[in-house]
């Protein structure tokens, strides 16, 4: 790892500092249209995250009521007297945590994070060979690749049952992140290779020259150049992989102890949805922790992106 | 150059193992030999109540009983079963899909390991006719029932309102007129049901069909010897239709219809003053039932069988539905549980849960927790003849797609009867 | 515990076998003579791509293209007679129409709106873009059901006199009308729109995450230079920075597009496709699960995969066009 990758990183501070002064500093310097501008800016954004906001806001809230005040009432009643403490209740969490979610988490998680790495790995790997090496079959495989964006997923499921049955594999963790990794990698490697391509061709040429083999410009020059992009899929798989429901249930279900947080959701619900308010809070539980993947991951896109999409 | 081909023999050995080793995590709790999958389902309470009953099964056998509930149980099972993942004995609420895994797998017949002359006597006559093939070969037998024809009002304001239960159909619409000139809404109708919505519907027709003109036409009805396009059906769905046409017979109108849960519906029984007085579904219902009317069901709620039209059919048929085991492996094993959820007095300790009903007629019925669910288990005991319910029978596109879909179009004014009846003719599969 | 240590187990050895994989092939290869080794290197890496699609995805296809020609259970061969009757499927075709609205307004619409957001949000200070981001993404983190469940309670129905737990319905009885079923109303396919609305909110975070990161990525001194020029930030946007984003406006299209041909879920909870809501993924579910009709299903895939062949081709040009630089 001797070669210091021309990365993001170190570059970072400067790109902020300079973003910063670019756009809200500027307004001083051209009084008027400037101001309206940025009233423009701040107004109309405020307006698309309160429409974003308002569905979620009352998910939010319908979790924190009883069962028979959220069947009567609207959500948005509350917010007339917000401090009226007996309207609020945490009884449908608690009901959520009690029937067992923890060990369901502790799968989601066993289940998520390999089923991440595995095919963003493979992915990058064949990316990096679509974009930058030359073989015979590079353009029929690639086209083959990007027509299967579009096969849904549940053809494979009798196959594959064939398959993993007679591997013993139905029911294991290794069936689920195998399953997840084939049907991303379309996706993947179409994300991954558009972004790669479009990396200067000196950057690479020159990192030839200097007698470094694919593996190793692979390492030490893609991967961290693509950053971003792969940050982006990361957080895409990860809430994909975590929201699943179908495949953990076809290849998962039949193992009741390795349950996963949207499984166990759904037995909780009930076969004819008769818990249904449980949703709003078993909802809040599941997305807690994309969300904070999201917010982890987020610095990763936003700022490392400049070095890598230089025109060339 | 030497040490790199240790490490890469090393990492080598080391993937493998891993490789190894993950596969066989989580493989450990799908049981030894002999041990035997019930798949089914209901889950949460209902899958408690199921596994109480199975204790005396797991005391007396040396082998593992497991019970796999999803509420997935036709996609599961679909899935499991074109992809060899069978298994061995499954638990279907509907007899046609029971029908059809049987056919595409081994599955036998259940004279090959039980007494079905004794298994037909015990049980609801009519019930073993849904699970019979062309050929004649009883498939399987139900483990539960639901039972459909019961219609709910509350109480005691029924009383205090001085209304009297109905007992024909004559006397349904007197009631219902009643109601209206009192001010109130007779019905508490809902029937969204998210994509399975239209089986509300489709049971109201069951129901109609069968007191109208007898379990004979019903059973040409559900294999298509009489068309929907007849007579009969038209006569089902109208005698439907004049409920809920009738201005201020049901809550919100046919919008309403479309729009309130099948649940949520019955809770106007429960109101104050109650914004709805009848209410027609299966014992089921119970559990959707707001909290404080299940504490205390037998003070809340009164039911009674759905009243027959002695202008149609001559007796007092029952429309039901239930959960119906079928063993798809044939092992020793899987017999012995087989027999075990055959037995008249099985699944005493669900009943005492609440929510279960036994479809044999000698069940001991001090076993139920309620007074509501006595007389629903004695609506059903009682019973001259009773009907799974059609649409479960029906092939698929017409059961669960033509035969919902034509109804939610009808009652939402998208479609006129004429052109809905014909539709449903024409999605069933030919040769059916 | 021991299942704490399990779990830790199965997922470093997951993660470790994958890792180790790549590794040891990889080295195995530079081993071999420089020749051959150039030849076989990059069938190496594409290798696990490749052999992992190929039994996920290419035999279950191939598989399916073959079933799409024989009856309901696979066993006789019936020629076409799968595609004749889907494509006179009077509910296909209705379905069929709904994809349609939903591929020309949804990846459009999720394409703009998260180009606004963004554009204006790069101009706002480091904190408040990483908040109004997080706001227009939190939706994407929520399951397709989840959604769906948040969206009752906007559309929802009450009946006229009783309280609306609907938000759209208490604003509109607020206006004294009466209230409306709104995903009954097919009128103008109305309710189709209010369901494709649900995807364009979940999916706008997801063109905003991978459009911010591009334009964040265009030199900023053409952008200088234009203002210098005397543009108007209008004329810059539509002049520098969208030529400069536009493969990656065409990847989010792509793959938004993809995404809405196989929707099904929103449709699934909300109306059950009822209402002349439905969507051609939503008929292939039931053709196979419900009907249990195995060739139709496999028929309605087939001819699903041939309705991107556009898609594709438009694809493989900027393939090309990339390659040609």
């Amino acid at each position: 790892m001797s070669t210091t990758p021309p990365t993001s990183r170190e570059q970072m501070p400067d790109e902020e500092a300079e973003r910063d002064d670019q756009a809200p500093g500027a307004g001083g310097t051209e009084p008027k249209g400037r101001r309206w501008g940025k009233f423009f800016v701040s107004g109309s954004l405020l307006f698309v995250c309160l429409l974003w906001l308002i569905p979620t806001m009352g998910l939010l809230i319908s979790s924190l009521r009883e069962e028979d005040l959220v069947k009567t009432t609207g959500w948005w009643t509350v917010l007339a007297s917000p401090l009226d403490f007996t309207q609020w209740t945490l009884e449908n969490y608690s009901e959520v945590l009690s029937a067992g979610m923890a060990n369901a988490f502790l799968n989601s998680f066993v289940v998520s994070i390999p089923a991440v790495i595995i095919p963003i790995l493979s992915a990058a790997f064949a990316a990096y060979a679509f974009a930058w090496m030359r073989f015979p079959g590079r353009e029929t495989l690639f086209i083959m690749l990007i027509a299967l964006l579009v096969v849904p997923l549940q053809v494979a499921f009798i196959p594959l049952l064939q398959l993993y049955g007679n591997m013993g594999l139905t029911g294991t963790f290794p069936a689920v992140w195998l399953a997840h990794t084939g049907f991303a990698m379309p996706l993947a490697v179409y994300l991954l290779r558009n972004y790669m391509g479009s990396l200067p061709r000196e950057v690479i040429e020159s990192a030839e020259v200097d007698g470094a083999s694919h593996f190793q410009i692979f390492w030490r020059l893609m991967i961290p150049l693509s950053t971003p992009v792969l940050a982006a899929f990361a957080i895409l798989q990860f809430l994909w992989v975590w929201n699943d429901f179908l495949i953990a249930l076809i290849f998962l279900g039949s193992n009741t102890e390795n349950q996963v947080v949207t499984l166990a959701m759904n037995r909780l619900i009930g076969s004819r949805g008769e818990e249904w308010h449980l949703l709003t809070a078993g909802g809040f539980i599941i997305i807690s922790v994309p969300l904070l993947v999201f917010f982890a991951l987020q610095r990763y896109f936003v700022r490392g992106l400049t070095a890598g999409s230089v025109k060339g | 150059m030497k040490s790199k081909f240790g490490r890469l023999r090393v990492m080598a050995i080391l993937g493998v193992f891993c490789l190894l080793a993950s596969a066989c995590l989580g493989d450990d709790s799908s049981g030894g030999g002999g041990a035997v999958e019930i798949m089914g389902a209901f889950v949460d309470t209902e899958a408690d109540g199921f596994e109480a009953s199975l204790e005396a099964l797991r005391e007396e056998v040396d082998f593992e009983v497991n019970y796999n509930g999803t509420p997935d149980f036709n996609t599961l099972i679909t899935t499991r079963v074109e992809g060899g993942d069978i298994p061995d004995i499954a638990l279907f609420p509907q007899p046609g899909l029971l029908l059809d895994i049987a056919a595409q797998t081994d599955a036998v017949p259940i004279s090959e390991f039980l007494d079905a002359q004794a298994l037909e006597e015990s049980l609801i006559p009519g019930f073993l006719d849904a699970v019979t093939t062309e050929g004649g070969d009883v498939m399987g037998f139900p483990m539960r029932m639901a039972l459909k024809s019961a219609l709910w009002y509350p109480v005691p304001e029924f009383e205090e309102a001085g209304y009297t239960l109905p007992e024909t159909q004559e006397e349904l619409n007197a009631l219902e007129e009643q109601i209206r000139s009192d001010g109130g809404t007779p019905w508490c109708l809902g029937m969204e049901s998210g994509d399975a919505t239209g089986w509300v519907g489709t049971d109201w027709i069951e129901e109609n069909m069968l007191r109208l003109h007898g379990p004979e036409v019903y059973d040409q009805w559900v294999n298509h010897e009489v068309l929907f396009d007849s007579p009969e059906v038209r006569a089902a769905f109208e005698n439907w239709n004049q409920l809920w046409s009738t201005e201020g017979n049901v809550v919100g109108g046919t919008q309403g219809m479309l729009s309130i849960g099948f649940g949520d519906s019955p809770d106007g029984l429960f109101d104050e003053e109650p914004s709805c007085w009848l209410h027609r579904q299966g014992n089921f219902i119970t559990s959707f039932f707001p909290d404080d009317v299940q504490e205390n069901l037998d003070e809340n709620v009164g039911v009674t069988y759905f009243p027959p039209d002695p202008e149609g059919f001559d007796g007092s048929p029952v429309l039901a539905g239930g959960d119906l085991a079928l063993m798809i492996n044939d092992t020793p094993e899987a017999r012995q549980v087989m027999e075990f959820l055959a037995e008249a007095d099985f699944g005493g300790p669900w009943a005492e849960q609440g929510g279960w009903l036994s479809p044999h007629t000698g069940f001991d019925d001090t076993l139920y927790p309620t007074e509501v669910e006595r007389q629903l288990y004695q609506i059903g005991a009682q019973a001259d003849v009773l009907r799974f319910d059609a649409s479960d029978s029906m092939p698929g596109p017409v059961g669960t797609g033509a035969f919902w879909t034509g109804i939610v179009d009808w009652v939402g004014g998208q479609s006129q009867l004429d052109g809905v009846l014909q539709l449903i003719d024409q999605a069933w599969p030919e040769g059916g | 515990m021991l299942k704490v240590l399990n779990a830790l187990i199965a997922l470093v050895a997951g993660v470790g076998g994958t890792v180790v994989l790549f590794w040891a092939t990889n080295a195995l290869v530079e081993r071999m003579p420089p020749r051959l080794s150039n030849a076989v290197k990059p069938y190496v890496f594409i290798g696990p791509a490749l052999f992992v699609v190929t039994i996920f995805l290419v035999y279950p296809f191939v598989r399916t293209i073959f079933i799409s020609f024989f009856d309901e259970r696979s066993e006789n061969f019936v020629g076409v007679d799968n595609y004749v009757d889907i494509v006179t499927d009077p509910a296909l075709r209705s379905a069929m129409f709904n994809n349609l609205l939903w591929i020309a307004f949804v990846p459009t619409l999720c394409v703009a709106i998260g180009l606004i957001v963004a554009v204006l949000a790069d101009r706002l200070p480091p904190r408040a873009e990483q908040v109004s981001k997080s706001i227009i993404f939190t939706p994407m983190a929520i399951s397709a059901v989840g959604a769906s469940t948040i969206w009752l309670f906007i559309y929802a129905w009450r009946p006229e006199g009783t309280g609306q737990i609907g938000l759209l319905n208490a604003i509109w009885t607020g206006l004294g009308q009466d209230p409306i079923a709104w995903v009954q109303v097919s009128t103008f396919r109305l309710n189709t729109f209010l369901l494709l609305i649900i995807m364009i909110w979940t999916q706008t975070g997801f063109a905003m995450v991978l459009l911010s990161s591009a334009i964040k990525g265009v030199p900023t001194d053409t952008i200088e230079a234009a203002r210098i020029d005397g543009a108007s930030e209008i004329q810059i946007f539509w002049r520098v920075t969208v030529p400069q984003i536009s493969s990656t406006i065409a990847v989010v299209l792509t793959t938004i597009l993809v995404a809405v041909l196989k929707v099904f879920d929103i449709v699934f909870v909300m109306t059950g496709g009822n209402f002349n809501t439905d969507v051609i993924a939503n008929r292939f579910i039931i053709e196979l699960f419900d009907f249990r009709r195995f060739g139709r299903a496999a028929a309605i895939v087939v001819a699903l995969v041939l309705a991107t062949i556009p898609v594709m081709v438009y694809n493989i040009r900027q393939f090309r066009e990339q390659e040609a630089r």
